[in-house]
């Protein structure tokens, strides 16, 4: 009887548990992201509030739009500098966030980023 | 003769540089309009208080279809019915305004020189519960928006006109006002001034920026989102939290000053409130 009872009441979390200890590998496995993904993941999260490119659905038109950026941006060095400190690369009153100094992305974050701008 | 230049150049300096020191709310005023009023040649002042409706047609659209039967009837009614009711003691709020309260929305926040500091209409309806024996109410939505809703219903059309006297206390308010506007805050940097000055018209994740000048004019207002009514410093905290900033508290010092200054920014308009919006 109390035997019945467990199982009756615990088969669902138990199956709940089963489930999810299987389906979680499978589903981060699922594919490995490319370096230029994840930089496009980060460009989704950070940037489309305020620039329009190209796969960005809930783009801003703050600022200006992520287009040419090689001819735009020859120095990489240049880019690096504006998203790791715009008030300091462009202009003191910018409205760009600090996205370096300000701890959003890290060193290896901001080179990802830049690598997948340099395909729009 | 060195010293005879020295004077001439001194002079001319001071010239040029006067105005700009001496630039007091007026010439702020001026100069802060006119900046919209170029940025945006097609859009009238009236214009201007219609907020991110001005930049967006189906949303428009939307919104003059809401405007139909407007949501914040029913506030107006519920405000109007507080409004006159009297307290426990016999006195009802009319007892508390000038005008009775009618028709005074468009020029709060006053500076009250008792105090040395910005009172906000909200803050004086509470004043007034509370002188009569009753308890003060929420400040950010409920029964004090709805009587704010029928206080600002009777202002309606009148030019707004918040005045910042010639003294040094309501200057400073005013300055800190200012300041509070124009400062960066939260993880993103972002001043107020960024969204509804520099970068209104744009779109920042797909909503329109409205324009500083003219917002103040259609508080409170009802808000889908909210799904009832709020004062315009339930909007304040609510562009606050949505930059991750920690938001000022109502009906502070700063907040008040922030209200002052803000809401200055929308003299000669038409008061338009209450308002909708999504
Ligand atoms: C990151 C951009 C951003 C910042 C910074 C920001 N806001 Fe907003 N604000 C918005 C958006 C988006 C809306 C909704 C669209 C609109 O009405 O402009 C809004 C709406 C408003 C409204 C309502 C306008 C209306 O017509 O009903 C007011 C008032 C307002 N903000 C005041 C402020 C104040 C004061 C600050 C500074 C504390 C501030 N905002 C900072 C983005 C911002």
């Amino acid at each position: 009887m109390n035997r019945w009872l467990v199982s009756k009441y615990l088969q669902g979390p138990v199956l709940v548990v089963l489930c999810s200890l299987i389906s979680i590998p499978v589903l981060s496995a699922d594919k490995p992201k490319t370096p230029l993904e994840q930089g496009k993941v980060l460009a989704l999260k950070l940037c489309q509030a305020c620039h329009e490119f190209k796969g960005a659905d809930q783009a801003g038109t703050v600022g200006p739009p992520f287009i040419q950026m090689s001819q735009r941006f020859p120095k990489r060095e240049r880019m690096r500098d504006i998203i790791y400190d715009p008030q300091k690369a462009l202009k003191p009153h910018t409205m760009m966030p600090p996205f370096g100094r300000h701890g959003f992305l890290d060193k290896k974050e901001i080179e990802l980023v830049i690598d997948y701008l340099y395909t729009l | 003769m060195k010293r005879l230049y020295f004077i001439i150049i001194s002079l001319l300096i001071s010239l040029v540089t006067l105005p700009i020191v001496n630039a007091g709310p007026q010439e702020d005023l001026a100069a802060y309009q006119k900046y919209f009023n170029k940025k945006f040649p097609d859009l009238s002042a009236v214009d201007l208080s219609n907020g991110m409706y001005n930049f967006n047609k189906d949303k428009r659209e939307q919104w003059e279809d809401i405007m139909s039967f407007p949501p914040y009837e029913i506030a107006i009614d519920d405000g109007k019915a507080l409004f006159t009711t009297p307290f426990k003691n016999g006195k009802t709020y009319a007892s508390c305004f000038e005008k009775g309260g009618q028709a005074i929305a468009h020029t709060y926040p006053r500076f009250d020189k008792k105090s040395g500091k910005v009172k906000t209409l909200a803050a004086l309806v509470n004043e007034c519960r509370v002188k009569n024996g009753e308890k003060p109410l929420p400040y950010l939505k409920g029964k004090l928006a709805s009587i704010l809703a029928y206080m600002a219903d009777t202002s309606r059309g009148q030019l707004m006109n918040v005045e910042v006297p010639a003294e040094p206390a309501a200057l400073a308010a005013y300055e800190d006002g200012k300041r509070i506007y124009f400062t960066r805050r939260g993880p993103r940097a972002f001043a107020c001034y960024h969204c509804h000055w520099e970068a209104a018209g744009s779109k920042i994740r797909g909503n329109e920026l409205s324009t500083a000048v003219g917002q103040a004019t259609h508080f409170p207002t009802y808000r889908s989102k909210w799904g009832g009514m709020g004062t315009i410093q339930r909007r304040y905290k609510g562009c606050m939290k949505n930059i991750g900033a920690k938001p000022l508290k109502q009906q502070t010092e700063a907040m008040n000053n922030l209200e002052y200054f803000h809401t200055f920014l929308s003299n000669g308009i038409p008061m338009n409130a209450p308002g909708t919006r999504f």
